[in-house]
């Protein structure tokens, strides 16, 4: 009975959405834990781009992203939200500091916040990251490419989801499997990692209109407990509210081609599944006979050609472990 | 609520899960976008659309006229808060803070940043107060105050609020974006919103027919949603295209060279983390509740605009219309259907409109490349970007 009533509250949960939209989030969510795994990254610091998102051949593009601070709201997708700025948080922290009395500053110790405060102020509201965008673009096309295929299975709900749901009728539902093929073909793939400006780079002449403007050492200082009160700390280190994520790799591929195959005995709900994919159901499934079954099968593909590299997620870190990992 | 309203409300539901699904995107952000300013001509179109708050809607009919401005609500805020005496500098100067501000006052630097000022600090210290020269980190601290800053920033903007990207960026992003398609098929597609952001809220009432209102047109789009309606949607370029207040110098792209920028976000997070009086200022009109509480002006942001270009939707209905439903139809397509609606001719568009032996519809809307359409927003609650 404990059993009838788990499952009668999971199709419960299923009635928000049909089953066609339903395995489409579920394939999605199975796609960014599966691209998170081969990209060697953890599914909790990586998030996919919604919609599709184009690299623009703009650094002071590129500064915006890294500079962006969300909380963690929207699941398995990145929230490209720029209201929230990592540079103003750190001036932030710099200004509820108490300089040093000069006549205590150590000349020796290399992470004093007066110098902070200084180098903060020099930067004159120019705050550069370490990397442009010009260093992506000639990195990408040495990059190596991604290739791999994954395969999982899903169980999904037919038909019966739309009948009134009872304890009575629960008995009838069908539980329909579904094995998807996910084949990832990207031409060229690079992770991007940059960090806000914090050692002059003489060899980059567009960085030669920026000063450095961030210390690692201070920013880890003012944040640990001591120098600020606990409530100048409290956006990046209370543990009750959901961390802050700063951006700190964009992940890029180019030439992308993304095979997505369905099989299942249920054309019905393949044709349910397909109309959220860009294809036309009526000629995206063809059928076979398998052991004297009709396997139904679904192909969609997705692409984008070499020269057009888009943005496919994104890395972060919660702010207040950036630089003590 | 009327029937054909009623339908209507449920199309859009069912719409805006279609395309959230189609197009790969969170429930938890996505609005859909009507009304005017869907093909933004120039940067201040776009940046009005970024600068509209949006309701608590799944869907928004966008009037800027209407619009609650984020730019506003950031000027209520900061006025109303405390500016904040930082004392450090002049514990630090002690006896020399007097003279300092005798030279000082004559000396101002052009232009008035941290770093000019250092230096005249230093140069007056060298020789007046050499024992005085470490409180120069105390000094440029004070120069950094954020609220401060922001309201100077604020005031020097004169009224003229950028965002941090120009429609020339929208463009090339549209020129790389991807192609997308879905379908939308009303006898078995969701209606539920209750799982998105909005909590099931759908405000911004569409029509199916851009030129309708009237009786004739209630009945028509009553028959056609009550019968079973197959969208398909197919877009040659889509982006998600995100943008964020001006807050930074962008000496490098030249569409933003008369702007200045005049956002710092650390105000917002300020206001919003702390709800007492060392933050808000007790004796301004505005407070963290009516800014940031239940009804507050200030609930959520434009984060990104999802836009298309090369659009081809083609409408399916089951329901069969007589000669004069279809002459009534027909005369409509000019201004287009929805869940796309742009005047034939105009902005590369066209409506084609057939009807077969049994006088089922088939609507066909086809706009060019080069005439982008906004198709919604990607809206951040406050809560998730200040937590």
């Amino acid at each position: 009975m404990n059993k009838c009533l788990y499952c009668l509250a999971f199709l419960l949960l299923f009635t928000k959405l049909t089953y066609g939209q339903q395995d489409n989030n579920v394939m999605i969510s199975y796609w960014h834990k599966t691209l998170a795994q081969r990209l060697g990254v953890s599914p909790k610091s990586f998030k996919l781009t919604q919609g599709g998102t184009t690299l623009l051949r703009s650094t002071a593009w590129m500064w915006d992203i890294f500079n962006a601070i969300t909380a963690d709201t929207t699941g398995y997708y990145y929230n490209p939200d720029q209201h929230n700025s990592f540079i103003a948080y750190y001036n932030s922290l710099l200004f509820q500091s108490k300089p040093i009395p000069f006549s205590n500053v150590d000349l020796a110790d290399s992470c004093q916040v007066n110098t902070a405060i200084t180098r903060f102020a020099a930067a004159n509201n120019q705050y550069a990251w370490d990397k442009t965008i010009d260093q992506l673009f000639a990195r990408l096309p040495l990059s190596p490419g991604l290739h791999f295929t994954a395969d999982t299975m899903i169980r999904t709900i037919t038909d019966q989801l739309f009948k009134p749901i009872t304890i009575a009728n629960y008995l009838g539902i069908t539980i329909t499997k579904i094995n998807v093929s996910i084949t990832c073909d990207f031409g060229r793939q690079y992770t991007f990692a940059a960090q806000p400006y914090a050692n002059l780079d003489p060899n980059n002449i567009f960085l030669q209109n920026y000063s450095p403007w961030f210390s690692p050492c201070v920013y880890n200082k003012l944040l640990a407990p001591g120098l600020l009160a606990k409530a100048v700390r409290a956006p990046f280190i209370n543990a009750a509210r959901p961390p802050l994520l700063v951006c700190t790799a964009l992940v890029v591929a180019d030439s992308i081609n993304v095979c997505l195959e369905l099989q299942s005995t249920s054309k019905t709900i393949l044709v349910k599944i397909a109309h959220y994919l860009p294809v036309n159901p009526d000629k995206a499934i063809t059928s076979n006979i398998v052991n004297k079954k009709v396997i139904y099968t679904l192909t969609a593909n997705s692409s984008s050609p070499a020269g057009n590299p888009q943005l496919i997620g994104v890395l972060l870190l919660p702010a207040n472990l950036l630089y003590t990992l | 609520m009327s029937a054909s309203s009623d339908a209507m409300q449920t199309l859009s539901a069912q719409w805006y899960n279609a395309m959230v699904t189609g197009l790969q995107l969170s429930d938890q952000q996505f609005q859909l976008f009507q009304g005017t300013g869907t093909t933004p001509k120039t940067s201040q179109d776009l940046w009005s659309i970024f600068n509209a708050v949006p309701p608590k809607s799944i869907n928004n009919f966008y009037d800027p006229s209407q619009a609650n401005s984020f730019a506003s609500d950031y000027n209520l805020i900061l006025t109303s808060l405390v500016t904040g005496n930082d004392s450090d500098f002049q514990n630090c100067m002690g006896d020399y803070y007097g003279q300092w501000i005798t030279y000082f006052k004559a000396n101002v630097p052009s232009p008035f940043n941290a770093a000019t000022v250092s230096t005249v600090f230093n140069t007056w210290a060298m020789i007046n107060a050499p024992s005085q020269s470490g409180c120069v980190s105390a000094l440029t601290k004070a120069l950094i105050n954020p609220v401060m800053y922001a309201n100077t920033i604020f005031q020097g903007a004169n009224g003229n609020y950028a965002w941090n990207q120009t429609i020339d960026a929208l463009q090339t992003a549209l020129n790389g974006g991807q192609s997308k398609s879905f379908t939308l098929d009303t006898a078995t597609a969701s209606s539920d919103i209750s799982h998105t952001w909005a909590n099931g809220s759908a405000s911004g009432l569409f029509d199916f027919f851009s030129i309708g209102g009237g009786a004739s047109y209630d009945n028509l789009t009553t028959k056609l949603t009550s019968a079973n309606i197959n969208i398909s949607a197919s877009y040659q370029k889509l982006t998600t295209f995100a943008a964020g207040p001006y807050a930074q110098t962008n000496s490098n792209n030249p569409a933003l060279s008369s702007y200045s920028p005049w956002y710092v976000s650390s105000i917002l997070a300020l206001a919003y983390t702390t709800q007492d009086n060392t933050v808000w200022n007790n004796a301004k009109p505005v407070t963290w509740d009516k800014a940031f509480g239940p009804a507050g002006f200030l609930q959520r942001m434009a984060t990104a605009l999802v836009v298309a270009d090369g659009i081809t939707i083609t409408t399916v209905s089951s329901a069969s219309f007589n000669t004069s439903d279809q002459t009534t139809i027909t005369a409509a397509a000019s201004g287009g259907f929805w869940p796309f609606f742009s005047a034939s001719g105009s902005g590369g568009s066209s409506t084609t409109v057939t009807f077969d032996d049994q006088g089922r519809m088939t609507a066909t809307t086809k706009s060019a490349l080069g005439n982008p359409q906004i198709l919604g927003v990607l809206q951040s609650p406050i809560s998730s970007i200040f937590s």
